[in-house]
This record gives structure tokens, sequence and C-alpha cells, in this order.
């Protein structure tokens, strides 16, 4: 009888954390293994100089963390204007403008810290040169399918960013 | 762990059920998973000129997922940074630098008959967004070799890259 009580419990408990959100006991695995895998962006709180958010209303966009420490990740704007040459090596000024501003790629390799509920991205590369090199932490928390990472330091400027993820299936 | 084991068993079963001559295509492709690194990206014009768009040394990552993702990022190394740091800010040609010296696609592909298929969902690019690009390619040992016959700047292109271990 004392032990089904304290299974009752457990469960009772376990379903409380599991919605409680945000919460990173509700999976007792260590954070690097949740997180390997891929994930689908959802959304971000960074918004353009005018006000309007940075990626548009309908983002695309990855990210992959690799079990053996390799990331890459890709956000994009899906109302970018085509070239109209059709040729990458001959966009025109407001074509390269348009496409810098609704797209990043990046890669590199990354760590995470257990303790901390962070990880940390070591930039090799990307599409925007100013991040490669840069070594930048991120806390994180997952709740079931949702991993959301604060960026400190988003590279149009302003506050630091929220981002939402969803792992794909 | 077990109930996932079965799981993923089930979800091939119903692959191969719903692809009955899928088997060899699915061998193939298993054989890409993994994290490979850009060797050489040659491309070469209509009259034959062999440049490297992305230097004698591209920068990137390509990784084939075993759930049929991949990720491509190929980028000319040694660009110079934006002197606003501020991706929002870029000089026409600092934007133009970034435009044409960094590729990224992600989706998911594909391997059929030594052909490689990726069918892109987010890109740098906005031309290759929702397009399909074939490559021919040769897997030998940890080295990946393909052509492109339709690259975004036009001529051909033969690509190599190496397995990260």
């Amino acid at each position: 009888m004392p032990r089904l009580a304290v299974l009752a419990l457990a469960v009772i408990a376990a379903s409380t954390v599991a919605t409680w959100p945000g919460s990173a006991q509700s999976d007792p695995r260590p954070l690097k293994e949740q997180l390997v895998g891929t994930w689908t962006f959802t959304s971000s709180t960074t918004k353009l100089a005018d006000g309007s958010p940075l990626w548009g209303d309908h983002p695309k966009g990855i990210a992959i963390f690799t079990v053996d420490g390799h990331f890459s990740s890709h956000v994009m704007r899906a109302d970018r204007p085509k070239f109209g040459s059709n040729n990458r090596g001959q966009g025109t000024a407001d074509e390269h403008k348009a496409a810098v501003i609704g797209a990043i790629s990046s890669f590199g390799t990354y760590t995470v810290e257990e303790a901390n509920m962070t990880y940390t991205l070591r930039y090799e590369g990307s599409s925007y040169p100013n991040l490669e090199g840069i070594v930048q932490t991120r806390p994180f928390t997952i709740s079931g399918d949702e991993l959301r990472v604060m960026n400190p330091a988003p590279t149009v400027g302003g506050p630091p960013s929220q981002l939402v993820y969803r792992r794909a299936k | 762990m077990k109930r996932r084991r079965v799981l993923s068993i089930a979800a091939t079963m119903v692959f191969g059920l719903a692809l009955p001559q899928g088997n060899a295509i699915a061998q193939t492709a298993k054989d890409l998973v993994g994290t490979w690194t850009w060797v050489s990206v040659d491309n070469i014009s209509a009259t034959g000129a062999r440049t490297q768009p992305f230097s004698a040394n591209p920068k990137g990552i390509l990784v084939f997922l075993d759930n049929g993702r991949f990720s491509y990022l190929l980028t000319r190394p040694g660009r110079p940074k934006y002197a606003a740091n501020n991706r929002d800010q870029g000089t026409a040609a600092e934007d133009k630098a970034t435009a044409q010296g960094s590729l990224g696609y992600s989706g998911t592909y594909s391997v059929s008959d030594k052909t490689l298929i990726f069918r892109i969902e987010a890109t740098t690019y906005p031309n290759a967004e929702g397009t399909e690009q074939r490559r021919s390619i040769t897997l030998t040992g940890d080295e990946l070799k393909w052509t492109n016959a339709t690259p975004t700047v036009g001529g051909t292109a033969e690509t190599v890259l190496r397995r990260v271990r």
C-alpha cells in the first residue's frame, strides 16, 4: 500500500512538472542529449529598425546539433524577392541587401554547460562574416518538443532575443 | 528506449512498404549520413574557364542526417567584417560580398542512381527556395565528389567534400 502511494505521488509530481512551461526537470536526460537533433525555427522577438519582426510573419529555418558536437543553422524570411537575373553572381544592390537582411546561415561547434543550462557556440563561419570566430553562450530550456533560447547579441543589434524552435520529426 | 526502437522499426517497415524499390536507395543515402567539409568547389564557365568562387579553401559544412534532412553552408573565408558590426547596416560592397561569398541551404535529401537530390526549404539565395537540385555523386571512402549541371552562378560546378571524423 505505501509503495502504491509513493508511486501515485510520483506520477502526480511528474505530470505537474511536465505541464510546467520551461521546466528543466521534465526530462531526466542530460541537456546535451535533449538538444541533439533537428529543430525548426518558430519565432524570434527581434525587430528591425522600423519595428517590424526581423524574420517577417512566416520565418523559415532550422538548427541542427549533431551528437559529435557540430551545429549548423539557417534562418530566413519567406518574403524575399528573387534575383531578377536568376544568377547569384549578378544581383543588384537592392537584391543583395534584401538577401543579407532576409537570411543568415552559420556553422561551427558547440558544447553544453549542464549546470548553467547554457550552450556555447563557436562559430567557424557564417554568411554574415562578423560571426566568424565568435564564441557565444546562450541560456536555453527544453520543454517537450519546444526549445527556447536566448541570443544575447542579435546580429542586427537591439536587446537580447528570445528564440523558439520546435523539434523536427 | 525500447519503445523508441519499436517505433523506429515500425517507421522503417512503413517506409519500406510504401516504397518497395526504395531499399537500395535508402542504402546509398545512408552512406552519406554524417558531417562533411568542403575540399574544393570549382566552377567551369561555358567557355571552359575554371574559377573558384569560394576561394581555393572554401569553408563550411554539409550535414546529412539519418532523418532525411540536410544542412549545407559554403563560404568564402576571409571576407571583411561589416564595419558597422550590424547585419542591417551593410554597405553595398559588404552586402555584395555576402551574397556572392556565401550560400546556405537546408531541407531534405535523397539519393537515387548515383544522383543526390536536395529539396531546398530554407536558403540564403531566394531563387533557390523551394527548388529541387540534382548532383551526380561519386563516393570513395571519406571523399564525396559531385558535379552540378546548374549552379546558381551558371556554368557547371565540380565539388569535392571530405568526411569529418
